[in-house]
């Protein structure tokens, strides 16, 4: 399938943090596996431990496609380019990604657990 | 099916985004497959206020106060 240029003027982007990527040209596959424990305890202590082990979401299945092409898919691009003035980001953070280009398939996976223990 | 699709033109002025988090990807280009899953997970119990002796629900084995 035929790719069209991107063309950007200004980007800004203030962070790329927690294994992020900004990527100005062409890739295939994107993969990005993020679980996140945020834990919020008043008075919490350094022995406190949040094993990831000890919560089911982190290992819960789910039903994963392949990447088989099961639509019979046409593009016609008539014209060659795409064109973006100004992209102004603050971040990217936690295995995401930021690209001008083409990225032929994604398969993105997030999972967050949020904990919070407050005192009386 | 079948899905033809006929691009022209795009020009985007501006773009303004405070944040592109968790798995997630902004893209200027084309793109053949996208699949996301996502598990998101902030149950009553995981919300306590005053270390309870007894946990109040036993639903799930997960312990969430944490401490040794």
């Amino acid at each position: 399938m035929n790719k069209r240029t991107s063309y950007t003027k200004n980007i800004k982007i203030h962070s790329v943090t927690i294994s992020s990527i900004f990527e100005i040209g062409d890739s295939s596959h994107f993969t990005p596996e993020a679980n996140v424990l945020a834990v919020q305890k008043e008075g919490g202590v350094e022995s406190d431990v949040f094993p990831f082990e000890k919560y089911d979401i982190f290992d819960r299945k789910y039903t994963h496609y392949p990447i088989k092409r099961i639509v019979n898919q046409h593009v016609h691009h008539h014209k060659k380019n795409i064109h973006v003035n100004n992209v102004d980001i603050l971040g990217v953070s936690t295995s995401s990604l930021a690209q001008i280009g083409s990225l032929n398939h994604i398969d993105a996976n997030a999972r967050i657990k949020h904990i919070r223990i407050l005192e009386e | 099916m079948n899905y033809e699709v006929h691009n022209w033109e795009l020009n985007v002025g501006n773009v303004d985004i405070t944040g592109v988090s968790s798995s997630s990807v902004f893209l200027i280009g084309d793109n053949e497959t996208i699949q996301l899953t996502s598990f998101f997970d902030t149950p009553p119990e995981s919300y306590i206020v005053g270390e309870s002796l007894v946990p109040l629900s036993i639903r799930n084995n997960n312990d969430e106060t944490g401490g040794e």
